[in-house]
């Protein structure tokens, strides 16, 4: 016997255990928290530079939780970042005028890699893990044959405003994760290809038998993880300028972090972008955090991974829960 | 009759899987150095009954006395320790390994410090293929060995074990006849040194080549245990055959009209090509004993080459066959494998139920039509839900099938392949799919079925295709117009009456 309340009670516990639910309740939580340990860091100006440092992991984790969600794994994705981060300075030699050239050559290899992988993956049955790194080789490869070992040129005019500058009050570079998040919720959520991914990462045979082209769709999700990567790292060049190799390339193990983090199930089929953007931001103002308890780099990774533990042990005692 | 050289008593075992009494307080009973044959249909309960007796599944009730011991059996080490071991029918090998070492794999001999003692376990093997009479090279890998070689093995690996009781599943169905006589030879010989061994078969012909006692099973009950010397191959048939009907199967209101699918199947081991067609409104089985072959024929329809088969719809003829063609040309086909691929289990209902519509009759948005299609399925079949936002998997295994189904309807296929529509659900639900079957029949769709219910198959078949080793040896026409015994006998190859 259904009664008002009894309803009522069975939403709230649903709402509770909802992954999407947990993670920006824990995002919220952890706003909160930097409010009261450092009052005065929650201003809109502070908070908004801090979100455009996080851009482009943001926007490559999106092309991850694509990828994650089929049952896959890209790890070439810093490669592929770092690709664009520095052909773009090096091709356009710091002119906009150059810039259309050097965004087709980006956009040529980096589909040529998405395809490598996708077909890997799809057509080879290659793992995932295997291929993805294998890409990540070759790209580094050729990029340091390209720039000979040294990072050379700054972003173009073009580029470096949108990395750099606002349009009414935000972030260039903020409005356009917010684009592409929105456009892959929107693709996940409410289109034929959206339904495919989800089912592919769930149960390929089952998708199959019901006439989903498997292949493809997995061919697809690759090539837009790489193009991701390639947006992304022309946002971080518009960001620094400067072109340089000094920066670490984890972009790889962070987009993975923030994709689980957000409750995409790391074996495919559920979670989705939404979640992975509250992944992203919390373990951005995690680091935060930390930098202004004036703690490492080391223990800075300490703690991320402690976090990704616990989440994921919450996660997993909901699993035992349900399956009660 | 409990007496000393009573090995094994299995006293009102009892088992449920969710509301399916598999079970039905069995009683099984084997004395030392007996070959026993145990028979039955599927679905029988032979398989639970033996799972449990290896400690692969626990009883929900009875008991087990083991050498007129009361025994507790909760583990596969448990029934290993007790000398119980049983040989499935993909036996559990390692083709990777040699043969010396899968027959140790588990007990392997050291020696000290812990470094393998490789000549004691291939001489160890060597005594023990040498008192088997068999000849195989024991340093092979077992990928390279042939099935009756392979068995051979994993017989070796139970006697290791110093078996007392080998139960041995569907022991010849990979064997040539020589090789079945090989068997039994060997068998026969175990006998003589005190082992006993439980024979699990559908071929009924063979039990009276080397056992000495047959139990035959039915419903979940051991319905007769006679010698050999009392049976003969009809009577078993009977004792097999005779379930009590559960279900109520619907009333057919219009007859077939014209032929809209035909379909011929080549294999190439087998003799004879399998074809046959299927016309508007029909409901068409192809009935078979396990692994006669009828499956196989099902899903090449869905899935197979131009090579092996010639499939027409509506005197189309369609070259390339895979899934998404299929289901464009109007066939669907639902998977005896529910979880494998029948669903996306942690998806949604609601994603499950539009997931056809969606692929074959959408644009690129998902519009708010496939909501509707979801709750129309959902009301047309009463699938039981809190939510269409559940995943699959909190679903009852009737629901699950009936999502399974339900889904093609958006299609409106012409053609439904059905391999097992009702497996592993209850009653009620049961009643309801046959309903539904029925009444899609009567709108002009054409059904081809593979069940190993015999009576499922005799209450919905327009026209039954009995299947026997890979050919269609019988044909009965008219629904109901076969007993299940005579059906049964035309399954185990009986030709005559």
């Amino acid at each position: 016997m259904y009664t008002e309340r009894t309803r009522f009670l069975q939403k709230c516990k649903m709402l509770l255990l909802n992954r999407t639910f947990i993670v920006y309740g824990a995002l919220a939580f952890l706003l909160l928290l930097s409010g009261l340990l450092n009052p005065g860091s929650l201003n809109r100006r502070q908070l908004l530079l801090l979100i455009r440092q996080a851009v482009p992991v943001a926007i490559v984790s999106i092309g991850q939780t694509l990828v994650i969600l089929t049952g896959g794994i890209d790890l070439s994705v810093s490669s592929n970042l770092l690709f664009t981060f520095g052909m773009m300075p090096a091709l356009t030699y710091g002119s906009d005028s150059l810039i259309p050239q050097a965004f087709l050559v980006c956009f040529a290899w980096l589909t040529a890699i998405g395809l490598i992988n996708g077909i890997g993956v799809a057509m080879f049955g290659l793992s995932p893990l295997i291929v993805t790194l294998g890409t990540s080789s070759i790209v580094q490869g050729i990029l340091y044959l390209y720039i000979k070992g040294a990072a050379r040129g700054s972003a173009p005019p073009i580029i470096a405003y949108i990395g750099t500058e606002n349009f009414l009050g935000f972030p260039i570079s903020i409005i356009i994760w917010f684009i592409i998040a929105a456009i892959f919720v929107l693709i996940l959520q409410y289109t034929k290809l959206g339904l495919r991914i989800y089912s592919v990462g769930s149960n390929p045979s089952a998708s199959y038998l019901t006439g989903v082209p498997v292949k493809l769709t997995i061919i697809l999700v690759y090539m837009f993880s790489a193009w991701l990567c390639m947006v992304a790292g022309i946002v971080l060049i518009g960001y620094l300028k400067q072109a340089t190799l000094a920066i670490t390339p984890v972009y790889t193990l962070d987009s993975i972090a923030a994709v689980v983090l957000g409750g995409t199930k790391f074996i495919g089929g559920e979670g989705g972008v939404i979640g992975t953007i509250a992944g992203t931001l919390i373990l951005r103002f995690l680091s935060n955090l930390l930098v202004i308890f004036k703690i490492s780099y080391q223990g800075k990774q300490i703690a991320q991974g402690l976090i990704i533990l616990l989440i994921a042990g919450v996660y997993s005692g909901k699993r035992i829960q349900q399956s009660i | 009759m409990v007496n000393s050289s009573t090995l094994l008593d299995m006293k009102k075992i009892r088992k449920s899987f969710s509301n399916n009494l598999v079970l039905n307080d069995v009683n099984f009973s084997c004395r030392n150095g007996e070959i026993r044959a145990l028979v039955g249909s599927n679905g029988a309960g032979k398989s639970t009954l033996l799972k449990i007796l290896i400690g692969a599944l626990s009883a929900d009730g009875g008991e087990i006395f083991f050498n007129s011991n009361h025994v507790k059996i909760n583990s596969v080490n448990d029934a290993r320790e007790l000398g119980i071991a049983m040989i499935f029918q993909d036996f559990n090998l390692f083709p990777y390994h040699r043969v010396y070492e899968n027959v140790y794999i588990g007990r392997e001999l050291h020696k000290k410090g812990g470094i393998l003692a490789v000549s004691q376990m291939r001489d160890g093997v060597a005594d023990l293929l040498k008192k088997m009479d068999v000849q195989i090279d024991i340093d092979a890998y077992v990928r390279n060995l042939n099935l009756a070689e392979q068995q051979m093995v994993a017989i070796a690996k139970a006697l290791l074990g110093q078996a007392k009781l080998l139960i041995m599943d569907e022991p010849t169905a990979p064997l040539s006849t020589k090789e079945a006589l090989h068997l039994f030879n060997i068998l026969k010989d175990l006998k003589n040194h005190g082992v006993t061994v439980i024979l699990v078969t559908h071929r009924i012909s063979e039990i009276f080549q080397v056992a000495d006692v047959v139990s035959v099973m039915r419903d979940g009950k051991i319905v007769e245990t006679l010698p050999i010397s009392e049976v003969n191959e009809s009577m078993v048939a009977s004792l097999m055959a005779g379930r009590s009907i559960d279900a109520i199967f619907p009333e057919r209101k219009i007859s077939p009209g014209k032929k809209i699918f035909s379909y011929s199947y080549r294999d190439e081991k087998i003799k004879e090509p399998v074809e046959f067609a299927i016309r508007e409104g029909e409901t068409v089985s192809l009935f078979g004993l396990e692994g006669q072959g009828q499956r196989k024929i099902l899903r090449s329809i869905f899935m197979g080459s131009h090579k092996d088969g010639a499939l027409l719809i509506h005197d189309k003829s369609i070259e390339r066959r895979n899934p998404k063609i299929l289901i464009r040309s109007g066939v669907v086909f639902i998977s005896d494998d529910r979880v494998g691929e029948g669903l996306t289990f942690n998806l949604p209902i609601l994603q499950n139920l539009i997931m056809p519509y969606v692929e074959h009759r959408m644009g690129v948005i998902i519009k708010r039509k496939a909501k509707v299609i979801s709750n129309d399925i959902i009301k047309q079949l009463n699938i039981v839900l809190r939510s269409p936002l559940q995943k699959v998997s909190m679903l009852s295994g009737g629901n699950q099938q009936k999502v399974a189904l339900g889904k093609w309807l958006s299609l409106k296929p012409r053609i439904m392949l059905l391999d097992e529509p009702t497996k592993g659900i209850d009653v009620n639900t049961k009643s309801q799919i046959y309903d539904l079957i029925a009444e899609l029949a009567d709108r002009g769709m054409g059904v081809l079925m593979v069940s190993s219910d015999i009576i499922e198959t005799i209450g919905m078949s327009d026209r039954i295709l009995v299947v026997y080793k890979g050919m269609i040896v019988r044909e009965f026409v008219g629904k109901g117009s076969v007993s299940e015994e005579e059906l049964l006998k035309a399954a185990m190859g009986i030709l005559e009456n």
